[in-house]
């Protein structure tokens, strides 16, 4: 602990300084008497010297959380001696919204006594962030020599961009023979019962059906619908933002990402990610929880990085973008290179879907409801005249229309004849 | 804790009404009257605000106020106006900064009782010094006070007091800037008050 002196000990000084030198030029006794307990503060502060012996512990759960879930921290303090009023401040960054205030605490404790504070931690934002940094100031006596101390249980905290479930499924229209929930129409590997027939040679033993064997007096195996899944690649534009640190562009197109993947992941689907900017990064296609997670760490530290260069998406392994992909394209479609780059997919015959973030769901003029939708209006009529092209092909786009941009992905998909397997 | 911050409000506007009104039983004098509502206006706005600053500039201006309300009463001397003065002084600068405490933090149970405690213990120590301190005035030889030098006296008497005075504390913040015992000595933190 480093004793400090306080601003208020410059303060008494000078105004017994005042007193002092208003008692002697007035040549009264009242302005020293009146400065008096002022003396006697500062004097008080300097002689009595409390070194309070304490053990602090910081414990955060859980280090993993979506947006808006709580982290609830507990601040643990046992004393040894008797600690004096004591201010504990648990540090938060900016983005943290801590509900009741209880990250600053002013305590004080009788020897051996162990008392447990909580509180909880809010991040409406998606991010990395270190909490657990603490500062103590202890308050001995009328506090103008305050004892501070840092303390420092720095843990990383993951707050992964929100995951919104879709309402309905938005099966893709490719499949290919692997483990999933897609059931194909064509018996095969799979656990989807389909039928039985008679045993013919090649049949595996183990699909025999024993009971309509003995009844039937031959042999009659089992057959399963093939089960079949999808790789679905998420191209996600950080080319262009639009917004501020409350709400951007690209924080609503990083939550549209998470819960796509996390929808067709769950559907157990093979799920990749392309990072459109201007460097291109990419995290192949897979399966699993796993690569759920692989995925939100990534969005995690999405950032927009404004850059001269654009993508070039032919240098993007096959292992990234397969053959037969569905891709999820999350747009502004605010910076024209992004054009290039869907043209370029749609010549290689990959079946895309246009997910248009709109720039007039995060911008500050939505307190005026006429200048809202003014801006909504422009947008659209600058959409229409820009997605013409991409409505010729047969390209799905979805349009941001509300505060949740998946809310139109299935009727969007579903429009026209190409998607007949999501109606 | 609502009910400390609403105590706490409560005590610091009378206190603030205690300090700013105290010259007005001595001297009416229009120029008093204003450095009445001057020294009011800066310990509200201190108190409401936060800023520190404005407080103490109340808490000089108040003094001031009281001396000029003094000599020009010609009130005979009077140690209680001195120490009641003081005291209301200290509960104004020391209430304004316990406040902001209460205000920014999670206050624990009994704290307000704590933090009173020690206002009282140093209210309790400047009455006694006050009284020694009117006890050895009072039995000053009148004599010595009469003399041509006690003008001189008084005024050097006062620079040595407060030269010491600095000099204590000088010395005693030294003691301030002692080893930290966890690594480097801990800045303020950024968003300190």
């Amino acid at each position: 602990m480093q004793r400090r002196n306080a601003a208020q000990t410059y303060y008494y000084f000078g105004l017994l300084l005042a007193g002092v030198l208003l008692s002697a030029v007035s040549r009264r006794l009242e302005p020293l008497c009146a400065v008096l307990p002022l003396a006697i503060a500062l004097l008080y502060s300097r002689l009595v010297r409390v070194e309070p012996v304490f053990t602090l512990r910081c414990h955060l759960a859980p280090l993993r959380v979506f947006e808006g879930d709580p982290i609830t921290v507990q601040v643990s303090i046992q004393a040894e001696t008797a600690v004096p009023p004591t201010e504990l401040w648990h540090l938060l960054p900016p983005e943290a919204i801590c509900p009741g205030g209880g990250n600053r605490l002013l305590v004080t404790l009788r020897p051996g006594e162990e008392r447990t504070f909580q509180h909880e931690v809010i991040f409406p934002r998606r991010g990395a962030y270190t909490l657990g940094r603490l500062y103590g100031r202890v308050h001995p006596g009328p506090d103008l020599q305050p004892l501070l101390a840092e303390y420092h249980y720095d843990q990383l905290c993951r707050v992964y961009p929100r995951i919104a479930p879709l309402p309905r499924p938005v099966p893709p229209l490719y499949t290919h023979a692997s483990f999933g929930n897609y059931v194909s129409r064509t018996a095969g590997e799979g656990l989807e019962f389909a039928g039985i027939r008679a045993y013919s040679s090649g049949d595996r033993l183990r699909r025999v059906h024993w009971r309509v064997s003995l009844a039937r007096q031959q042999l009659y195996v089992t057959d399963y619908y093939c089960e079949r899944n999808a790789d679905v690649v998420i191209l996600l534009d950080t080319l262009a933002s639009v917004g501020g640190p409350q709400g951007n562009t690209l924080d609503v197109a990083v939550r549209a990402a998470s819960s796509l993947a996390a929808h067709y992941l769950h559907q157990k689907d093979r799920v990749g990610l392309i990072q459109y900017g201007g460097v291109c990064s990419w995290v192949s296609p897979a399966a699993g929880q796993l690569q759920l997670y692989r995925l939100l760490d990534t969005l995690l530290e999405t950032q927009m990085h404004f850059s001269y260069l654009s993508g070039d998406l032919s240098r993007i392994p096959p292992r990234a973008l397969p053959a037969g992909a569905l891709i999820f394209v999350v747009t502004t479609l605010l910076d024209p290179r992004i054009e290039a780059a869907l043209h370029d997919l749609l010549a290689r015959g990959f079946q895309l879907v246009l997910l248009l973030i709109s720039p007039a769901q995060v911008l500050p003029t939505r307190r005026r409801p006429h200048v809202a939708e003014a801006t909504t209006r422009l947008w659209h009529l600058e959409m229409d005249v820009r997605l013409h092209e991409f409505h010729r092909l047969g390209v799905p786009v979805v349009m941001q229309e509300s505060d949740d941009p998946l809310s139109g992905l299935h009727p969007g998909m579903s429009r026209g004849r190409q998607w007949s397997r999501a109606r | 804790m609502v009910a400390s911050k609403i105590g706490l409000g409560i005590w610091l506007g009378v206190i603030t009404l205690l300090w700013s009104l105290h010259p007005l039983p001595f001297s009416q004098a229009r120029g008093v009257l204003l450095l009445i509502a001057l020294t009011g206006v800066l310990a509200l706005l201190g108190w409401l605000s936060g800023f520190q600053p404005l407080v103490v500039w109340s808490g000089g201006v108040g003094l001031l106020n009281l001396t000029i309300a003094l000599l020009v009463a010609s009130f005979p001397p009077n140690l209680w106006v001195g120490l009641s003065a003081g005291i209301t002084l200290l509960a104004l600068l020391d209430g304004s900064q316990r406040f902001a405490y209460l205000r920014r933090c999670q206050v624990d149970r009994g704290m307000v009782a704590v933090l009173l405690g020690v206002f009282v213990r140093i209210s309790g120590l400047s009455l006694a010094t006050g009284v020694g301190v009117g006890v050895l005035v009072a039995n000053l030889p009148p004599a010595l006070a009469r003399t041509s030098g006690a003008g001189l006296l008084t005024i050097s008497g006062a620079g040595v007091f407060v030269a010491m005075f600095a000099l204590f504390l000088l010395y005693t913040s030294r003691w301030a800037e002692g080893p930290a015992h966890e690594g480097s000595p801990p800045d303020p933190p950024p968003h300190d008050r």
